[in-house]
């Protein structure tokens, strides 16, 4: 079910009117369970069965490393850890191994390749990781327990975290320690509504203005299509799908953030202003924030993060990279872009004591255009998940070097894509008091703008991009 | 806040809905989706109930030029295939006396997002009433062509959108990795049950139209030579024979194509394009003059 669909506009009202009667107050939970479940079956119902086993299974082994017996619980926890990594591993990557093992004419080549990739696998099965470990470490440290001592408290609970219809289906990915403490009796009073609708806004205006228009623009990357342009319009392509990928999944996240606030619980900020990142590094730590952190903490510092000298340091980067990289999808050519972005840590690292540029505004701004490039060249490997294609798009751009490109094409592009840069330049002009107190003041002409181009500007609806992950 | 935007939002729509209502003919599109949506909807809102011939078909039927067709509609989409035209003739109330369905393209499975948007309950309703809000009248659509036609004085120039596939196939490279590409596809041919499934569902369509009283011509528009002959090429062509006959159906048969080299393999140049528009216009006024 999509965010921008009448059918979801229909569940998300009746959901909201039963949350909040006085009398459902202690059925608060199961409510958002019924709801989110209903979210996740619309299209496909067969997916809940794994969903419902993989909770299962979740609950079942954070309780007992919760309240089973001391001697097991490192066990137990690790054992739920791998079954959510082999569920992840099965339904996600069969046909990449599928394809990199097989022989075409095996069957057992055949049969992964039949596997469907269930909606939302990769979300829900790391939140189920971060609950096991959560508990697992929480008792293992101060004997506190994010699981409830009621077996099937703890199972409610789990399953609302595992489900919640906001989050579900393309994150923000949750932590346990996060989400758990905030489960708890809801009041309509407690609203913040001007957040709600700004969040909601926004995310609908990315997705559906931007996202959604660029969407038919950029098109045109694929191949073969693009062989028939030229340099300057390639390029501009590529801009643009930079550009077109940050609206559709920052808008996804506003909306899945606005709707949580909703029913009074606060998601984690995805993004944060991420094409204004003078350093890899940076936007690493301001693009998709619950999936860097995610692997910061359950990845990077397990494997010794920073801390085992230099070489090891640009070792763990790179495997958390390539393994981040993996996560978006089941090509090689997300592992590659994965690698992109890891040799490219490594490299700032190595040399971030050695050269020394100082921090002036140009510099700042050179900084930032190198990495917005660095970024946009590297979703090639997003976009043409064929790595050959990847070679014959460069090569295209580096043989039709000329002054020619679809004037009409082109400024589409820019005028799609303006809005994602003025957001960020007015976050960066915020900084600035009398800016930002005139901003404030009549923000809501802005508001007002792209509520009025969400009703007359839409573009075709389209799947978030996000959702194939 | 929160209610200081909602009357902006009413004012800025107000407005929006008076500039529309005392222009109803501006019209601007941007893109190739947006072409097909806005083509469908032209169709479905002010055409369903005059026009008297319309032609069916894909990015290939699309290039029939319509100035010479005064009396027809296109409903030949670019990257569809011919059941959304199907589609949106079923769901119209009002058929079409003569309905001209291309049979290049058979294989390109409906698209549903394309006719669930068209035929959305709510959308539709309030499309139908409620113009700035059909796909043509999108505001942000009017900036290009306004600024080309200050830049031109007032002359608005044609390239208003995307090109499509192989419209703008000059660069002799590309039309021969095309050439390559297309080839290596037409000389792939689907599995038989996929082959008779999808005949037995656009026979559903054709008997569907026909009980409704449309005459239906089916025609083979010219692909390059190297390709015309290539077994998918081939295969539907004698299956559409198979499963209507020409004894009992109109077909417009497919001119020499040895005068056709096209932009890609299959998509004709703007000159071919005119071309054949000339030769399809003669052989339907046998049919339906």
């Amino acid at each position: 079910m999509l965010f921008n669909s009448l059918v979801f506009a229909e569940l998300l009202f009746i959901t909201f009117v039963l949350y909040y009667q006085k009398w459902l107050l202690k059925y608060q939970v199961l409510i958002l369970i019924i709801a989110s479940l209903v979210f996740y079956a619309y299209t496909n119902p067969a997916l809940l069965i794994l969903l419902l086993f993989s909770a299962g299974i979740n609950v079942a082994s954070s309780y007992y490393v919760a309240y089973g017996n001391a001697a097991n619980r490192k066990l137990i926890a690790t054992a739920g850890v791998v079954f959510n990594l082999t569920v992840l591993a099965f339904f996600k990557y069969s046909p990449l191994i599928a394809k990199s093992l097989f022989p075409e004419t095996s069957s057992v080549g055949e049969f992964l390749l039949t596997i469907p990739l269930p909606i939302g696998i990769s979300f829900y099965t790391f939140e189920g990781i971060s609950l096991l470990v959560d508990v697992y470490k929480e008792k293992k440290d101060d004997d506190k327990s994010l699981a409830n001592s009621s077996f099937k408290e703890h199972a409610g609970r789990t399953l609302f975290f595992i489900s919640f219809f906001p989050h579900l289906v393309s994150g923000p990915i949750l932590k346990a320690h996060d989400f758990l403490p905030q489960i708890k009796a809801k009041f309509l009073k407690d609203i913040n509504w001007e957040q709600c609708f700004k969040n909601l806004i926004l995310g609908y205006f990315l997705k559906m203005v931007v996202a959604d228009n660029l969407k038919d623009f950029t098109f045109w990357i694929a191949f073969p299509y693009f062989q028939g342009y030229t340099a300057i319009t390639l390029i501009t392509m590529l801009f643009g799908y930079s550009c077109q990928i940050f609206a559709d999944f920052a808008g996804y996240s506003l909306i899945a953030i606005g709707l949580a606030q909703l029913f009074g619980y606060n998601l984690i900020n995805n993004f944060n202003f991420p094409y204004i990142s003078s350093s890899i590094q940076e936007f690493w730590k301001r693009w998709h924030i619950s999936l860097s952190s995610f692997l910061m903490e359950y990845l990077y510092f397990p494997l010794g993060g920073n801390r085992k000298g230099k070489v090891r340091t640009y070792i763990n980067l790179m495997i958390t990279m390539f393994l981040g990289g993996l996560w978006h999808g089941a090509a090689w050519s997300y592992a590659i872009w994965g690698l992109v972005h890891g040799s490219a840590l490594a490299i700032e690292r190595m040399f971030k004591d050695k050269i020394k540029l100082g921090s002036s505004k140009v510099v700042v701004f050179f900084k930032r255009i190198l990495v917005f490039c660095l970024v946009t060249f590297a979703w090639l490997f997003f976009k043409l998940p064929d790595f050959s294609q990847v070679l014959a798009y460069l090569e295209t751009i580096a043989n039709t070097m000329s002054l020619t490109f679809y004037s009409a094409l082109c400024f589409n592009i820019l005028l799609y894509s303006s809005p994602v840069f003025l957001y960020h330049l007015f976050y960066l002009l915020k900084k600035n008091k009398k800016f930002e107190a005139s901003f404030n003041k009549y923000s809501y002409i802005l508001y007002a703008i792209m509520l009025f181009l969400i009703v007359t500007n839409s573009g075709s609806s389209g799947s978030f991009i996000y959702f194939q992950f | 806040m929160i209610k200081k935007t909602i009357l902006v939002f009413i004012a800025l729509f107000a407005l929006y809905n008076c500039i529309v209502i005392f222009n109803p003919n501006i019209s601007a599109t941007q893109q190739q989706w947006q072409d097909n949506v806005v083509k469908a909807e032209k169709y479905i809102y002010d055409k369903s109930d005059t026009v008297s011939n319309v032609i069916l078909g894909s990015s290939l039927a699309r290039r029939i030029v319509m100035d010479s067709l005064p009396h027809y509609y296109n409903l030949a989409f670019a990257g569809q295939g011919i059941y959304d035209g199907l589609e949106i003739l079923n769901q119209t109330k009002k058929l079409p006396k003569n309905i001209f369905i291309e049979t290049n393209t058979v294989f390109t499975e409906a698209n549903k997002t394309f006719t669930d948007g068209l035929f959305d309950p709510l959308t539709f309703s309030i499309k139908k009433y409620c113009i700035s809000l059909r796909s043509d009248k999108q505001p942000l659509a009017f900036i290009y062509p306004s600024i080309q036609a200050a830049m031109h004085k007032g002359k608005n120039t044609e390239e208003t959108k995307a090109p499509a596939a192989g419209q703008n196939a000059d660069d002799n490279d590309f039309f021969n990795k095309m050439i390559k590409m297309q080839v290596q596809n037409y000389t792939w041919t689907p599995d038989s049950n996929i082959v008779n499934q999808q005949f037995l569902l656009l026979t559903n369509y054709i008997n569907g139209l026909k009980s409704r009283g449309a005459n239906i011509v089916f025609f083979e528009l010219p692909l390059n030579p190297k390709i015309v002959e290539l077994p998918l090429a081939r295969l539907i062509r004698n299956k559409f024979y198979e499963h209507f006959p020409a004894a009992q159906n109109n077909y417009i048969t497919m001119p020499d194509c040895s005068n056709y080299v096209t932009g890609d393999g299959l998509h004709l140049k703007d000159d071919e394009a005119k071309m054949y528009t000339s030769y399809f216009k003669k052989e339907s006024k046998k049919y339906y003059p």
